[in-house]
């Protein structure tokens, strides 16, 4: 174990980060040191890495985390996202027209047709920088890859 | 493209009780391709006789996509807790 996965460990022991917060950490600090060990200067910048799963996590705030608050946690695989995302671009119009509709309707303006495989590998590009975290005075938020 | 997923896990539990449930997905998959290859010369005709139809010419990449959609479930996690309640799956 490294001094670096050490310090992760005891700030989580000493309650200054969350679980979520220091798995996050470890897996950033871990495979750096790994291929720094294997090949000195051969291991890409940490940042550069490719996500491997999109996080995303409901949590209750300490203001609102009373007992029956609700928590969610999913860890969906970035390269079912990928996989996913090819079916629909192989979908017939008119399914893709009418799931276009069903998501304009809930918000979202997204053209499933107009999805391309050089813009599925730029949004997978993308979510490498993703980081999202919302809080309100019930709950928090949080979307990010690992 | 990595292996379908072997095992999916499941959890639910009210605090109280719970139960894990372990299904082995990989009993499953021989049986999906002993059917596919019964089936397949059935497919194969009726592709023949409809190759004209421009889905019938995309159902090769759909069906390739959806067998990469498979293998890219293995990893995937769902958890939802409610007060004592949790619900959990797990795809290994």
């Amino acid at each position: 174990m490294s001094d670096n996965q050490k310090k992760v460990l005891e700030m989580l022991a000493e309650k200054k980060i969350t679980v979520d917060e220091a798995y996050r950490l470890l897996t950033l600090v871990g495979p750096e040191e790994e291929a720094g060990a294997a090949a000195p200067g051969a291991g890409e910048p940490v940042g550069k890495r490719r996500p491997k799963y999109l996080r995303v996590s409901v949590q209750p705030t300490d203001e609102g985390g009373e007992a029956g608050a609700e928590r969610v946690n999913i860890r969906v695989p970035v390269a079912l996202i990928r996989a996913g995302m090819n079916l629909a671009s192989l979908m017939p119009s008119i399914a893709v027209s009418r799931a276009s509709e069903a998501l304009k309707e809930k918000g979202l303006d997204l053209d499933l047709s107009r999805i391309k495989g050089e813009d599925l590998d730029q949004l997978i590009e993308a979510l490498n920088d993703l980081e999202v975290d919302v809080k309100d005075k019930k709950e928090r938020v949080r979307i990010h890859t690992e | 493209m990595s292996l379908p997923p072997l095992v999916m896990r499941c959890r639910v539990s009210d605090g109280r009780r719970g139960f894990p449930l372990w299904i082995p997905l990989f009993l499953l998959w021989p049986l999906a391709l002993a059917i596919l290859l019964v089936l397949a010369p059935f497919l194969l005709v009726a592709a023949a006789v409809r190759w004209g139809g421009a889905w019938c010419r995309r159902l090769p990449r759909v069906g390739w996509a959806f067998l990469r959609c498979l293998c890219s479930v293995r990893g995937l996690e769902l958890d939802f807790r409610k007060g004592e309640e949790r619900f959990r799956i797990s795809m290994k």
